[in-house]
């Protein structure tokens, strides 16, 4: 049996633990801004400016994307993987330029963005818009930069004919919201691509995670 | 509820203490190390068709041998539903006594012998009335080429039984199997206590198995495309490279839990003096309309 000091003293030493937790949970949730503000973003503002309500805010320079050739199944020579990277990269950028690094910040509307979709991706690609796009964001952004952009490519090439790939992507913007804190967003996964009738690479498919944290965290 | 003794909660709120300690930022202005962060998931794949029937045919082809003019040692017609990830398989046994347009009463099996692919969808659609799209036939060296690509696959068996292959036994439970042994699995009938129905039920598991395998590691590199190009090596399908690249990222939609199976029961007896099964033609046209529309069985089997 306890005496009434011990239970006095462990009263107190839970009291702190509670109030230290209380503390911690606190700071969570306030320290670095609004975690919710990704799902939450208002998107009510139309086109703006890009960074439109101060001009001169410079706009960082993007890396550029970098996209190898890593796994081949069937045969394809140098020449012909380097022709795939370039084409593929082609078609990657345009995604990412439509969805997150181009158009006019503040931004709203973000479902033109997957023109470099197949007609029947595009529609389902619409749907998870808040996944896809820098459409959480948009209503506060005022410029994004791409920090990293790497794509490494899985070809399918039976007999040196190219049928379809899988782009591993790794893709890290930098969300600059003026007097808000800035984001992290990192975009990261696999994007399935194959070639239309026209011979243009085209995503198909994606399988994508992505996070948002404060700018200066890791994700 | 189980007490503590009192010295085991100081210590259990001394180690909490301290690991608070070492958490907690001990200003405001020091960045959090630890973060808990939402993570958005998502995954869709284009495909032409939202409900897809593929007719999976084990041949019983020999080497040399072309695996579509051979009988169907194996035959599940397998509809997957890409939108909800929902799947039906259907096993039909190899023997069932049925109409063969242009050749009369025979086993559903010579389908394959009398017209190729084409003839076999053909009495299968009749027997359960779903049309395959597709009709994916390998054979036994082309089926264990592809379990090998996929690194051999874990079946789920109801059953334990003894064969050469397989030292251990195939064991009730899991079974982590190599190609060979997989084949095996898909192909014994005597030990089985209903015999050809129960080896279509393994079959499914076998399919199953696959799907899970491909599930696991499909985000690993090269992955899918090592095993698209397997299967195309190994079967015979007139689908383009391309074609086969989307269907088979289309195809991991489907969650190996929903993915139901049924077996076409049926009674056995001879047709002349050969040994056949008559199926229960109404219970293969009642799990067809189930299925049809959404490749999902409402009412089981």
């Amino acid at each position: 049996m306890s005496r009434p000091h011990d239970r006095r003293t462990r009263r107190r030493v839970v009291a702190s633990v509670l109030g230290l937790l209380l503390a911690a949970g606190s700071t969570a949730c306030t320290r670095g801004g609004d975690p919710a503000a990704e799902a939450s973003a208002d998107a009510s503002t139309g086109a703006g400016g890009r960074a439109s309500g101060s001009p001169s805010v410079p706009v960082p320079r993007s890396v550029p994307l970098r996209v190898e050739v890593t796994h081949v199944a069937g045969e394809l020579p140098v020449a012909d993987r380097r022709r795939v990277a370039s084409r593929v990269a082609r078609t990657i950028s345009a995604y990412v330029d439509a969805a997150f690094l181009e158009g006019r910040y503040p931004r709203s509307d973000f479902t033109a963005s997957f023109g470099a979709f197949t007609p029947g991706g595009a529609g389902q690609a619409r749907a998870d818009v808040p996944l896809l796009t820098n459409q959480p964001l948009g209503a506060s952004t005022r410029a994004v930069q791409a920090t990293r952009r790497t794509a490494y490519l899985s070809v399918l090439a039976p007999k040196g004919k190219v049928a379809g790939a899988t782009a591993a992507v790794d893709l890290v913007f930098r969300v600059d919201r003026g007097s808000r804190p800035g984001r992290r967003v990192h975009l990261k996964g696999r994007l399935l691509l194959t070639r239309d009738r026209t011979g243009r690479w085209a995503i198909f498919g994606y399988d994508l995670n992505r996070s948002a944290t404060p700018v200066g965290e890791a994700s | 509820m189980t007490r503590w003794p009192s010295a085991r909660r100081l210590l259990v709120l001394g180690a909490l203490l301290a690991l608070v300690a070492v958490v907690l930022p001990p200003s405001a202005v020091r960045q959090s190390d630890i973060a808990l962060v939402r993570v958005r998931t998502g995954q869709a794949v284009d495909h032409p068709k939202t409900v897809v029937w593929v007719l999976c045919l084990g041949s019983d082809a020999r080497p040399g041998e072309t695996v579509t003019a051979t009988r169907a040692d194996a035959i599940q017609l397998v509809g997957l539903n890409l939108q909800t990830g929902a799947g039906t398989m259907m096993g039909i046994p190899r023997d069932s006594y049925v109409d063969i347009a242009g050749h009369g009463r025979d086993k559903i099996n010579a389908s394959l012998y009398y017209g190729g692919p084409q003839l076999m969808a053909d009495s299968v659609g009749r027997l359960v009335g779903v049309r395959p799209d597709y009709v994916f036939t390998t054979g036994f060296l082309g089926f264990r080429a592809m379990v090998g690509a996929i690194g051999g696959v874990t079946v789920d068996s109801r059953f334990a039984f003894s064969d050469a292959v397989r030292p251990q036994g195939y064991r009730v439970g899991k079974n982590k199997l190599n190609p060979f042994q997989a084949l095996i699995f898909g192909r014994v009938r005597h030990p089985l206590p209903n015999g050809d129905f129960d080896r279509s039920g393994n079959q499914q598991e076998l399919l199953r198995s696959i799907l899970r395998n491909v599930r696991t590691h499909q985000s690993q590199p090269g992955f899918m495309e090592r095993g698209v190009l397997a299967a195309m090596k190994n079967m015979d399908t007139d689908l383009s490279p391309a074609q086969l690249f989307r269907l088979a990222q289309a195809v991991t939609a489907v969650e190996p839990g929903k993915l139901k199976g049924c077996v076409v029961g049926g009674s056995t007896g001879y047709a002349g003096a050969a040994s056949v099964v008559f199926p229960d033609v109404a219970q293969a046209r009642r799990i067809g309309d189930d299925a049809r529309r959404d490749a999902k069985l409402d009412r089981g089997c």
